[in-house]
């Protein structure tokens, strides 16, 4: 029968692109673990064993790891909180680096497989996780020098997280239409690095506290903090209002 | 205008509300240092998208406005070159009978001064459609931010129904016998109807030397025959689109789609075809043979429209008087849950001495559209049933008139399944 058809769903078993944004975002993990070779080991062996578990998971059970809402999902999703939580906070875990890195691999890996829209947020925000904590103690040791060297690195980290993000969202996009040219997806991402390089020549000036200073927020105490992260919510909340979806409009006729 | 703003903005920023708390809090540059190239996205972003859009388009639908059911038709757009072409989209907002092949939208090349982009447009529904607007957008970095226009494009597209020469169909219709027996004839001539004697002139079948005459006459005699009489059919289509609106599955296109296929198959196997329409505004065409009657019905199919609320006994009885009987009848219908077709097959009986009945199987449902166990299995049943009227088209003949009254019509589908087919 010639009917309404259904859509087929059909994989496009492309392995290459799924390739490329793992190697960016392994790249951007280990940009952010450059102090030392044992990092930089830690961080590519955590975040290459996160990558191949969601691959595995993927290729084995297929449709039956797509996420959903349910209570399976919700347990894995609490378990994977409770990790992050421990590995995050607990001082006794040893080799925080290398659990960071599948922890922060393997939720974007794995939406990514699904051609899941959320991946790519992920990515950016595994990237910067990643940066933020995964060398805390490294951190926590100096915490006078750090602007000085290793903030190129956290950077980086963010630059090369981007990327990858890019290039996952573009991979989604380019399978319902045309995608971007090559060379604009970079003549982007080097905007960006353009961006972060001039910002950090200028960082002293440019530093948060100094700017809500201007605005005539304390920062020092905590009414002020308050002020700040309720002016954010306000923010959000307009921000959400004001950018909502347009509506579907129904023709009729 | 249209500004929009994703979903993944608010991601973004939630991110960066937890980068300022901790930028206020912990005495270090990271947070502040990890927030910058996030604020550089989103500047670029917005950058992007507040670069003009294009007022005016024009479209051509490729290979004229007709269509067949499940053609696939290339679609060009062009309007004035415009800077950064590479963050525009355009997307023709499509009437329900149309859909964009996927994977086949172009990129823009940009030639004198003009953009040109191209699709390839499926027609999935019969009848007349409308395009009247084409979405200009420019979408931003991740898609975080996008800016639209609407701009009048009219074009019209007609879809005719399916064809049955694209779908491979092949029908041979029985030749028409009174005693209800199929027999085929070993030996093929022009027609088995005896007619007169005459000379034998040279081309003639040696099969048909009347020997005996021959002897008689001292000179070669052959037997001449009638031109074989047509085989007649009459389409009964249930239209009445109550499973339309009772569904999610769109039977009454279905119903239509498989009488389409049927009227092409059986004229082009010589065979007479008349049509009825069951529904609100009854329509009938007498059988009768050539491509003049295959256009009749095909227009006739194409005006049809649904939305009768009846039993299909009483559209069946209210037909039935006015049309010639000696024709074999043909019910199509997608509702086999009509508590009233029994009487209906039973009546289509007693005044044409056969009857057929078609039932198109349901599109195998997509992910969850059917919930109900029930659904499911009749679905699964139907389905392969679908796979049969596909390849040979199934018909459930004779045997309809002996149901079991008490025995639901699914099950006796079933238990009859594909034992008659029209090959």
């Amino acid at each position: 029968m010639n009917g309404p058809r259904t859509p087929h769903r059909t994989w496009h078993s492309t392995e290459a692109p799924h390739l490329l944004v793992g190697l960016v975002f392994l790249t951007a993990l280990t940009a952010s673990a450059l102090d030392t070779l044992g990092t930089v080991v830690e961080a590519l062996a955590g975040g290459i064993l996160g990558y191949a578990l969601a691959a595995f998971l993927f290729y084995v059970w297929r449709e039956r790891t797509r996420p959903r809402a349910s209570l399976l999902w919700g347990l894995g999703i609490a378990a994977w909180l409770v990790f992050l939580a421990i590995v995050t906070i607990a001082e006794w875990v040893e080799g925080t680096t290398f659990l960071f890195a599948i922890l922060m691999s393997f939720p974007p890996s794995l939406l990514a497989r699904h051609d899941h829209g959320f991946a790519p947020t992920l990515f950016i925000a595994g990237g910067l996780w990643f940066s933020l904590f995964a060398t805390q103690g490294l951190y926590a040791t100096h915490p006078y020098r750090l602007g000085e060297d290793d903030a190129v690195w956290v950077a980086t980290t963010l630059v090369l997280a981007i990327a990858a993000a890019t290039l996952d969202h573009e991979r989604l996009a380019r399978r319902q239409g045309p995608g971007t040219a090559t060379s604009w997806v970079l003549f982007r991402l080097v905007f960006v690095a353009t961006w972060t390089l001039v910002i950090l020549t200028l960082r002293e000036d440019v530093r948060w506290g100094h700017l809500f200073v201007l605005l005539g927020i304390d920062l020092t105490s905590d009414a002020g903090r308050f002020l700040l992260i309720g002016l954010l919510t306000a923010a959000l909340a307009t921000a959400a209002y004001a950018f909502r979806p347009a509506k579907k409009r129904r023709r009729i006729g | 205008m249209e500004f929009t703003a994703s979903r993944r903005l608010m991601h973004l920023g939630v991110l960066l509300a937890i980068l300022s708390i901790l930028a206020l809090n912990a005495r270090s540059w990271v947070p502040t240092v990890a927030a910058v190239p996030i604020l550089g996205l989103l500047l670029f972003s917005l950058m992007e998208v507040l670069l003009p859009l294009p007022v005016s388009a024009r479209r051509d639908v490729g290979e004229g406005d007709r269509m067949l059911l499940g053609d696939r038709s290339p679609v060009l757009l062009r309007f004035r070159a415009l800077p950064l072409p590479v963050n525009l989209e355009v997307e023709d907002e499509l009437p329900e009978g149309l859909r964009v092949v996927p994977g086949s939208r172009r990129r823009f090349e940009t030639d004198h001064g003009v953009a040109r982009t191209r699709y390839r447009l499926e027609a999935v529904r019969r009848g007349h459609h409308d395009l009247t607007t084409t979405r200009m957008m420019r979408r931003g970095w991740m898609g975080l931010f996008s800016r639209s226009v609407e701009i009048p494009v009219f074009s019209r597209v007609e879809v005719l129904p399916a064809s049955a020469n694209n779908l491979g169909v092949r029908v041979r219709p029985r030749p028409p016998s009174r005693s209800g027996v199929t027999t085929q004839s070993i030996r093929r001539g022009p027609g088995d109807e005896f007619f007169a004697l005459r000379p034998y002139q040279p081309g003639d079948s040696m099969g048909d030397v009347n020997w005996k005459a021959s002897a008689r006459m001292n000179r070669i005699i052959t037997n001449e025959f009638l031109p074989e009489e047509p085989s007649r059919y009459l389409l009964y289509v249930d239209t009445r689109a109550t499973g339309m609106e009772a569904g999610r599955t769109d039977v009454f296109e279905r119903s239509l789609e498989l009488a389409s296929v049927l009227v092409e198959a059986l004229i082009e196997a010589r065979a007479h075809v008349g049509l009825v329409t069951l529904s609100h505004q009854s329509v009938f065409l007498p059988p009768s043979g050539g491509l003049g009657q295959l256009h009749r019905l095909r227009a006739m199919i194409q005006e049809s429209q649904g939305g009768q609320v009846a039993p299909i006994r009483d559209l069946v009885l209210a037909n039935l008087a006015h049309l010639p009987a000696r024709a074999e009848a043909v019910l199509v219908t997608s509702d086999i849950y009509d508590p009233s077709l029994r009487d209906a097959l039973l009546a289509l009986r007693a005044r044409h001495g056969r009857v057929l009945l078609i039932a198109p199987g349901y599109p195998e449902p997509a992910g969850d559209d059917l919930d109900t166990t029930t659904h499911r299995a009749s679905a699964a049943l139907l389905n392969t049933e679908q796979s049969a009227v596909l390849t040979g088209l199934v018909g459930y003949a004779d045997q309809a008139a002996q149901w079991p009254p008490d025995e639901p019509i699914v099950a006796t589908l079933a238990r009859i399944g594909m034992t008659r087919r029209l090959r």
